[in-house]
């Protein structure tokens, strides 16, 4: 009898033990086993979504990714340490002792070594088989035209989590819109790693980026590029600019500057570079504002076409003394005549017919002042002073374009109102922006406000247009076209006063006059060659105008 | 009724194990599809990675860059003296004008 107490108590003794093991399993430590069976049987794949591309007016690609790898170490793998360093060293560019270094670090099964190596690299260290190396996917931006447009498309880097980000320019602002979203895959695995099929299994898509149409034409970009660098060395100038604008539209047909830099390597570069100058750095423009403030006055009718003035000397404003640029005065001048002699004088007596508030009024209706709101990361805008602030000689000043700062990206975008029936327009670099489906969606051109009347907008064209085919610069100007523009040539201002022999040499104009199918502005900073205006950045304008004339088949009259 | 669980009774374990053996089979060669799965994952990976390098080298053929440096080795020079016709021009007289 007691035998069979004892089996039955053994037995339930068993049973207790078992349900004690069970609860402990699955109530007391429950939720880290779990973890760990998940761990075990599930696998999580993040699936990094591909970043978007950036194409030109026609398609042609500026911005790509190209294949590139992660390459790591793993340490318990490598027997000699010292021996695969210096293997592996010339190929990633590192210091064999760095490596060695890095693989040493204790208690670490895999060591990043190098980001982004390119394919080439990548399959000469697979061709030496070093055991303990691995590779995964982890792609590069490539910029397919090098330097060229590198202000305007920006670049990616990483940021403080090492994920890529863009900035400056397109790459900065559109960078949410380019980077996508990453996917993830849980599935559950088999011990060797395959994929169960009848398993469970989520899967979200990576959503890749979008790619972005620009306005910019490629072909134009190239030349303004090669006509500029050409231009800074012919002149000796320190730095240079030209930006190309639609009218019709605000579409930005180019943009470059020197220095720049290559967005592919730009971690070799001045950080100083970065920066788009066309779009953040500001200048005095000298007497291209001339254009915008007769066509404000012309729009007030402070004065007419037909209205003359007396120039007979220079004009006094206090302790100043207000001359022409070459000290000659021509007597009786029409209004068409003082900007074809760039008369200071005579842009003093217009200021003064305008009135401060309406020529106040009419710099801030041109966008001064303001951002333009263009889709570039970069954009900054010169504060004007209060209407308070502005004595008679701020006034005067500003009438030729100097005491007044812009960015060349405003005064291009003002001028173009000039050449846009008098509607300003907001300057725009995408065109359109393709989702993952194919669908695309247009960016509408946006019409601000109108600054002028349709009918200042034709007058002042064709005071322009004399303004060149008559003015200083007229011996550069290309044969049988219709060109309005202006020269410009601003003194810097050094530590409270104006510099006489450093410059800012600038021209802006539109054509063909009648049908303006761009504007453009070129500035040369401190040119050697001469400070002027009409002997530096006029031909270096006609010579790109030149270009898209050609490129774009409009034939001389 | 009787009858039919008499029957029931008698072929349920083969059916049992026909259904035993159906569900190692089926179990067996998801298995296998599973690794051919994964092959085909890999495959498509490996295919993208060919498409992206292809795109990259297509992009830098075609890039005014390399454009530029073929046609100056093609013997290409820059010109700035070129003519325009208007279309109203003849190109070549149509009758000749003798003296």
């Amino acid at each position: 009898m007691w035998r069979l107490w004892f089996i039955f108590c053994s037995i339930c003794l068993v049973y207790l033990g078992i349900i004690i093991r069970l609860f402990s399993w699955q109530v007391v430590n429950g939720s880290s086993l779990r973890l760990q069976a998940n761990l075990q049987h599930r696998a999580n794949f993040l699936v990094p979504s591909e970043r978007g591309s950036i194409v030109d007016r026609a398609g042609n690609p500026l911005v790509i990714n190209q294949p590139a790898f992660l390459v790591y170490g793993k340490p318990e793998e490598i027997e000699n340490r010292s021996e695969f360093a210096k293997k592996a060293a010339p190929f990633l560019s590192l210091d064999a002792s760095l490596i060695e270094e890095q693989l040493s670090l204790p208690d670490r099964l895999w060591v990043p070594l190098v980001h982004k190596l390119e394919k080439t690299r990548v399959e000469e260290l697979k061709a030496l088989a070093l055991p303990g190396i691995g590779f995964e996917s982890e792609p590069k931006r490539y910029y397919a035209e090098a330097s060229i447009a590198a202000h305007l498309l920006g670049f990616v880097g990483s940021d403080q989590n090492g994920v890529d980000t863009g900035y400056f320019g397109i790459e900065g602002y559109y960078d949410r819109e380019l980077r996508g979203k990453d996917g993830r895959i849980e599935i559950e695995q088999d011990a060797s790693g395959a994929p169960i099929l009848f398993g469970s299994a989520e899967r979200i898509e990576p959503e890749n980026g979008r790619t972005l149409g620009l306005w910019v034409d490629r072909s134009i970009q190239f030349f303004v590029e090669r006509r500029l660098f050409e231009g800074i060395e012919s002149y000796g100038a320190k730095e240079g600019s030209v930006v190309v604008m639609d009218p019709a539209t605000g579409g930005i047909l180019a943009m470059a500057s020197y220095p720049s830099y290559n967005p592919n390597t730009f971690s070799v570069f001045d950080k100083e570079l970065y920066r788009n100058p066309v779009v953040a750095a500001t200048y005095e423009p000298g007497s291209t504002f001339k254009a915008l403030v007769m066509a404000a006055a012309l729009n007030k009718q402070s004065v007419r076409t037909t209205t003359t003035i007396e120039e007979s000397g220079p004009v006094s404003i206090g302790n100043y003394s207000i001359r022409t640029w070459n000290d000659e005065y021509g007597g009786r001048l029409t209004m068409g005549q003082v900007l074809e002699r760039s008369s200071n004088v005579g842009m003093v007596y217009v200021g003064r017919a305008l009135g401060k508030e309406n020529l106040l009024s009419s710099i801030r209706d041109f966008g001064f002042g303001q951002v333009t709101g263009i889709d570039l990361e970069d954009e900054a805008s010169p504060v004007l002073r209060p209407d308070s602030e502005w004595g008679e000689i701020d006034l005067a000043t500003a009438t030729f374009g100097q005491g007044i700062a812009v960015t060349p990206l405003q005064m291009v975008r003002a001028v173009g109102a000039l050449a846009n029936r008098g509607w300003l327009m907001k300057p725009m670099v995408v065109r359109e922006i393709v989702e993952n489906n194919g669908k695309k969606i247009l960016l509408k051109s946006k019409r601000l406000k109108q600054v002028v009347s349709e009918k200042t907008a034709k007058l002042i064209t064709e005071m322009l247009v004399s303004a060149v085919d008559n003015g200083e610069a007229k011996w550069a100007k290309p044969k049988g076209y219709r060109i309005a523009g202006k020269t410009g040539t601003a003194q810097i201002p050094v530590l409270g006063h104006y510099d006489d022999k450093k410059t800012i040499a600038s021209f802006v104009g539109y054509a063909p006059a009648d049908d303006p199918k761009f504007v453009m502005l070129v500035t040369l900073r401190e040119p050697t060659s001469s400070p002027w205006g009409s002997e530096t950045a006029a031909p270096l304008f006609f010579h790109i105008a030149s270009d898209i004339f050609l490129y774009y088949g409009i034939l001389p009259d | 009724m009787r009858r039919l669980i008499r029957i029931f009774s008698r072929f349920a374990p083969f059916i049992i194990l026909a259904l035993v053996i159906i569900e190692l089979v089926v179990t067996n060669s998801f298995v296998s599809l599973s690794d051919h799965v994964s092959g085909v994952e890999k495959e498509i990976q490996r295919v993208e990675r060919e498409n992206d390098d292809l795109t990259q080298k297509i992009a830098s053929a075609s890039s005014l860059l390399a454009i530029e440096e073929k046609a100056k080795t093609m013997g290409f020079s820059k010109t700035s003296r070129y003519m325009t016709i208007h279309q109203d021009e003849f190109l070549v007289s149509l009758h000749q004008v003798r003296p």
